[in-house]
């Protein structure tokens, strides 16, 4: 019985993985194999031609160029903002405190439509609209770096918050020996997290960019059907290679389970 | 240094992602509530609860909401038993579920426009839509990328149950399924409700995928609220987007808020 059970854990497991299996296999064929094994079209031929269609597609480089600059840009405002909120709501004492994180936590439950239509006319006030700053600064400010954090920080007793004030005279020095090296793996999975948000980006370009050279390859990818080349599956498995490097690099940073930094062992008193 | 310099200094720390989020987040949410009030953003006249009458009788915003639960509903519980399911297979292999964590994490981290570009030739979504296959398309997306992490929640909390109760079950003469639900699950520590507050964050952003996957035009079964929105944003009635956001925030409320309710009894049932 046993045995059967552990042999449909590895198959449902198997059917996780199958769906990128599948695109990355698809990714090699010179056409829609895809199309073939469903709707019984022309089989394509195995090749990379299609992969010279793909960095030759002008158009689809520069909206990759869109991806990448957007969200090094939100990483390089979020992370910075989410270690600063994540530190204030770990270890500071204020008396609305658990209010702020009752608001942060309301801010990540609801869907991004309550928001668009005010946000819209917010970013048309200030020319923010149409710019990618704009899509920039509201993904920097989102609530899920601090929620982040705060369960990172807090997963470290206050004991070592408090030896290390002891020993230092300033905050930045308590960052850079204490905080940083003991939470570079925590740190790497909020990188991680922000990165695949970021990269994944759909309905705010969708309403806040309305010219569409300046929107991410996250929403133009799926346009390239149309075109003849049948490069869609490369161009969609190469749009994923990035996220997929990140995340090996973080694995091996820290344990997969870590990933969501879900301990039961720690009882979090905010 | 004094615990009172560091926590003034911990505060003006705080001061930047707090307020960025709340410029960015919890602004646009009242504005929007004040939008849903008001005649329009010209006139800005007081018509209290006329907008959102007039949205809770229009017939598509309706079927958007109609579908919003039932279909939503519907993907949560069939993802939840799925996970269900998935992390009692795992508690009974720990040793693949250490390596499991990584595959099933994945899927959240994968652009969905990547997976889409499979999913809409293999469901074939783009020109022939059928109710059944649009909802087959719809939920098998839905499952395949959220049912990973809400196992790995579940399974947090499932393991942590101390081996002694077990033991004592075991020697009871507890077989496996019971001690799963009888004992295990209650004592998972109120991850079930995470995991349900989890799949509800994330069945109302399923408008997302439904977007990607059938562009602009679904079919009658899978039109969701959002659509409503997109429909009346384009017609220039802001009043009527913000009331039917805020209709969805009233809903999400209500969800969520019976989702923590279930916390409350815990200790009882679950």
């Amino acid at each position: 019985m046993k045995k059967l059970t552990a042999v449909l854990l590895l198959l449902i497991l198997f059917f996780f993985v199958l769906p990128m299996l599948i695109l990355f296999i698809a990714a090699f064929y010179d056409g829609d194999i895809l199309k073939t094994i469903c709707k019984g079209a022309a089989p394509p031929s195995i090749g990379i031609s299609q992969f010279r269609s793909l960095f030759g597609d002008e158009d689809l480089l520069w909206h990759f160029g869109n991806s990448a600059r957007m969200t090094a840009l939100i990483l390089l405002a979020q992370v910075p903002l989410s270690i600063m909120g994540g530190l204030f709501l770990a270890r500071s004492r204020m008396r609305g405190k658990r209010l702020l994180l009752l608001l942060l936590l309301f801010g990540l439950l609801l869907p991004f439509q309550s928001i668009m239509m005010p946000l819209f006319t917010m970013f048309r006030q200030t020319g923010l609209y149409n710019h990618q700053y704009g899509i920039i600064l509201f993904y920097a400010m989102s609530p899920v770096g601090s929620l982040i954090m705060l369960i990172e920080i807090k997963s470290i007793p206050d004991d070592h918050w408090e030896a290390a004030l002891l020993d230092s005279k300033s905050l930045w020095s308590i960052l850079q020996v204490a905080i940083l090296p003991q939470h570079l793996p925590g740190i790497a999975v909020l990188v991680l997290l922000c990165f695949a948000e970021a990269w994944n980006m759909v309905e705010p370009p969708l309403v806040l960019l309305s010219d569409v050279d300046l929107r991410p390859a996250s929403l133009t990818l799926n346009d390239i059907h149309e075109v003849d080349g049948g490069y869609l599956y490369a161009g969609a498995a190469v749009y994923c290679l990035p996220v997929l490097i990140m995340y090996a690099i973080t694995i091996r940073l820290k344990k997969p389970m870590g990933i969501f930094l879900i301990d039961n062992n720690n009882d979090y008193k905010i | 240094m004094k615990t009172k310099t560091m926590n003034h200094r911990l505060i003006l720390l705080g001061v930047f992602p707090i307020l960025g989020f709340a410029l960015m987040y919890l602004v646009p949410m009242g504005m929007t509530f004040e939008y849903a009030l008001l005649d329009n953003t010209i006139n800005r006249k007081w018509v209290g609860v006329d907008n959102l009458r007039h949205v809770w009788s229009n017939r598509y915003f309706l079927m958007g909401m109609r579908n919003l639960i039932i279909l939503g509903g519907g993907m949560v519980l069939f993802t939840l038993l799925f996970a269900l399911l998935l992390s009692f297979l795992l508690c009974r292999h720990p040793r693949i579920a250490g390596k499991a964590m990584a595959v099933l994490v994945l899927p959240l981290l994968i652009p969905s426009v990547a997976v889409v570009s499979v999913w809409r030739t293999v469901f074939d979504t783009v020109v022939v839509r059928t109710d059944g296959q649009a909802i087959t398309a719809l939920i098998s997306l839905f499952m395949w990328k959220f049912s990973g992490v809400a196992a790995v929640i579940l399974y947090a909390g499932l393991k942590s149950v101390p081996q002694s109760v077990l033991d004592a079950a075991a020697l009871d003469g507890a077989g496996e399924i019971r001690t799963f639900v009888r004992i295990r699950l209650p004592m998972s520590g109120g991850n079930l409700v995470m995991a349900v507050v989890f799949l509800l964050m994330y069945m109302f952003r399923i408008f997302k995928e439904s977007y990607l996957l059938f562009e602009d035009t679904g079919t009658k079964s899978v039109y969701m609220v959002q659509h409503y929105m997109n429909r009346v944003y384009l017609k220039m009635d802001f009043q009527y987007v913000a009331a039917a956001a805020v209709s969805l925030i009233m809903v999400a409320l209500l969800l969520y808020g019976g989702t923590l309710l279930m916390l409350r009894y815990r200790r009882t049932y679950w």
